[in-house]
């Protein structure tokens, strides 16, 4: 049996009180770890067998694991969230004894307080976008010839790629839009169809972070940039700022 | 203490879909060098979602068509 190893799930601007109570990975408890300054680490132990180097690579293939530990992990940082100024950690970050961790915080001190001052009172919002389905056939009748099934069937693909560049502009637009009230804005990488189970193509995966200050103005302005389009639009947050804590990867 | 005020950062009784926290957690946080270093570059939410239909649709029990973990034995 490994001995448990400590698991980093974010790292907040002050102490945060009352954890009492606070659960994370393997319904473990959630535990405050501090270096010299004033950073304040959320963590908690998980089981060396389910985390260990060899462990995690295999673990992340694993779609069961691999969602429940995600729910696990988000749900700590989201409850943080609320609390406190929070940098997330990317998933999986796990040290061997706390002292790496106070280690991790007293040399990252500087790298935290800059993200610290660009994530405060801002929150990431998610807009997805999805052409539309493709419109079914209006002749159902049978082409009369070879000729005239290839006439048709190069007609449907020219509608198709001219509907395709038709939404890929408007998400084009969409983008712009949501990142002109926003302090940034990044494109996840677009989730194909077996992923999204919607007829639509996905066009757009873009995440934002907003002040919040802006947050109405920004929500009105991706109304008005939706309202008439052709392309199925959802947004989702606020987040806490997952997307914007790192570098770009 | 009052209670936080915009306590609900995701609407509550609203399941977060679990594709958009992937987006974010696979893509997104401080990348620090624990003392455990993975990759998470390399996670295809594709590969594992098919790997997971392989494995549910497989005969229960004998693991048939995996080599165990979960994976196909023919993978590659």
């Amino acid at each position: 049996m490994a001995s448990d190893l400590v698991y980093v799930y974010a790292v907040a601007e002050a102490p945060v009180p009352d954890l009492d109570g606070l659960t994370g990975i393997a319904g473990r408890p959630v535990h405050a770890i501090t270096g010299d300054g004033a950073h304040w680490a959320a963590a908690g132990q998980v089981p060396g067998d389910e985390f260990g180097e060899s462990a995690l690579v295999s673990n992340l293939e694993d779609l069961t694991w691999l969602a429940r530990t995600a729910r696990e992990h988000h749900g700590v940082v989201d409850e943080l969230g609320h609390r406190s100024v929070l940098v997330p950690l990317a998933l999986a970050t796990v040290y061997h004894h706390e002292d790496g961790v106070r280690a991790m915080l007293t040399d990252r001190a500087d790298s935290f307080t800059g993200l610290f001052d660009r994530l405060r009172g801002r929150a990431e919002w998610g807009v997805k976008a999805f052409a539309g389905a493709p419109q079914p056939q209006a002749r159902a009748d049978r082409p009369s010839s070879g000729a005239d099934y290839l006439r048709r069937r190069r007609a449907a693909l020219s509608n198709a790629a001219r509907d395709d560049d038709a939404a890929s502009a408007a998400a084009e637009e969409l983008h712009r839009v949501a990142c002109d009230l926003a302090v940034a804005g990044r494109r996840h990488r677009l989730h194909a169809a077996e992923l999204t189970g919607r007829p639509g193509t996905m066009v757009l995966n873009g995440a934002y972070l907003v002040e919040e200050a802006d947050r109405d103005g920004w929500c009105a302005a991706i109304d008005a940039a939706i309202t008439g389009s052709t392309l199925t639009v959802e947004v989702t947050g606020p987040w806490v700022p997952y997307s914007f804590a790192g570098d770009e990867r | 203490m009052s209670e936080p005020q915009e306590a609900t950062l995701l609407p509550a009784g609203r399941e977060i879909a679990l594709v958009d926290l992937l987006d974010r957690l696979l893509a997104g946080g401080v990348v620090l060098a624990g003392d455990v270093t993975i990759s998470l570059a390399g996670v295809d939410l594709i590969r594992i979602s098919l790997r997971a239909l392989v494995v549910s649709i497989a005969p229960a029990g004998d693991g048939a068509g995996t080599d165990g973990t979960g994976r196909p034995t023919d993978d590659r």
